[in-house]
């Protein structure tokens, strides 16, 4: 008689548990306001956690973009002469050229200084410089990115959004097809949306220096091209700055985003497993950590995640891929 | 300025054909020591291809 009563796991049993709230919670969207409300201020208490640690190392991103750019920019008269074989050169300038982004995004919220502080030099510095080799002006890479972040996945108001593709097969054909010249160009969406949805001085002058920059960028092409080292810009930036635009497309926006059905908090982004591992994808595989708090450096996102990965998990968000 | 803007941008891929394609091939196919077909100087047969593939391209609005 005095046997306990036996369940299966579930939502019964724990009404049986001592510690069991007085009616079920559920996960995700059927949580209760008060669990939902504690599960906030457990993640935000995280997230100012990791924003501070990566305040204190901000220096490392600016130091890195500084070295990079010299060392990238030195690969040119270094091939030139014969000292740095054409190989190593494209190999070098495609990692620079691809990290180049990671660094210009952190620059893109302003992780290395606000706007009115002593950082902000140095951070608009190491956009402008991070993004030479993707011959992409950092006023524009902002501009969309931080729309980006604000329609996630939405098809008329998110600049990233033609990157979508059913599997990665067809992302990377299409990461090739967005960046002709002809009616496929996702430039035409961007104008669009920059125009259209963002409609700031700020979006339109960041319009006219990308048109501006891409023009200067292909006429040094030229220009060296017709002096005699048309080998050594195309090993040097050419073919690295295709190769990293195809790579930051499809590795940092396609797969990070994919199915892009999501468009709320928890479910524009996810976590998850990426093609090329976690160091060629930049430890981008924990996205959804940088949409939530943006202001946690990249490198960061993944101890924030696993910090983080209980409340996520209690939030229904699918944790499994980590 | 913007129309003139763009009809540069149009133009652009068969501009980079000549300007680029085509000394590309010519100094690729010295590096590796290749003689152009057809007693045709290296920088012609980068020409016969780089012009027409960036007038293609201009055409089409793709590279391939």
């Amino acid at each position: 008689m005095t046997e306990q009563l036996r369940l299966a796991p579930g939502p019964a049993a724990e009404a049986l548990s001592p510690d069991a709230p007085a009616f079920p919670l559920g996960r995700g969207g059927e949580l209760d306001k008060h669990v939902r409300v504690d599960l906030l201020r457990q993640e935000k208490a995280i997230a100012k956690k990791y924003y501070a640690i990566g305040q204190a190392i901000r220096w490392k991103y600016v130091v890195a973009t500084l070295l990079g750019f010299g060392l990238w920019v030195s690969l040119f008269p270094l091939t030139m002469l014969g000292i740095v074989p054409l190989w190593a050169a494209f190999i070098v300038s495609y990692l620079i050229a691809t990290a180049g982004y990671v660094t210009a995004h952190e620059a893109m919220h302003s992780t290395i200084g606000r706007k009115g502080t002593k950082g902000w030099f140095w951070n608009e510095l190491t956009g402008q410089l991070s993004m030479v080799p993707l011959m992409f002006p950092f006023s524009i890479a902002r501009a969309t990115h931080l729309q980006h972040h604000r329609f996630p996945n939405d098809p008329l108001r998110d600049p990233d959004y033609p990157d979508g593709a059913p599997n990665l097969r067809a992302a990377l054909w299409k990461a090739w097809l967005n960046r002709q010249p002809g009616k496929t160009a996702q430039a035409h969406h961007i104008k669009k949306v920059m125009l259209e949805q963002v409609g700031t001085p700020e979006a339109r002058r960041a319009l006219k220096e990308t048109a501006l920059v891409q023009l200067a960028g292909t006429l040094f092409f030229i220009g060296m091209a017709l002096a005699g080292y048309a080998m050594e810009i195309a090993m040097v930036w050419w073919l690295p700055r295709w190769l990293a635009l195809i790579h930051t497309h499809v590795f940092f926006s396609w797969e990070t985003h994919h199915p892009q059905t999501g468009r709320g908090r928890y479910d524009n982004t996810r976590i998850f497993k990426s093609s090329v591992g976690s160091f060629l994808s930049m430890w981008i595989e924990f996205h959804l950590v940088h949409h939530l708090y943006p202001n946690i450096p990249m490198h960061l996102t993944k101890k924030a995640y696993f910090e983080m990965k209980p409340v996520l998990e209690a939030r229904g968000v699918d944790c499994s891929a980590h | 300025m913007e129309l003139a803007l763009r009809k540069l941008f149009y133009v652009m891929p068969f501009l980079f054909g000549i300007g680029f394609i085509a000394p590309l091939i010519a100094q690729t196919m010295a590096y590796w020591d290749v003689a152009a077909p057809f007693g045709m100087s290296r920088i012609a047969f980068g020409l016969l291809i780089g012009a027409p593939w960036g007038l293609y391209a201009m055409l089409r609005g793709r590279w391939i």
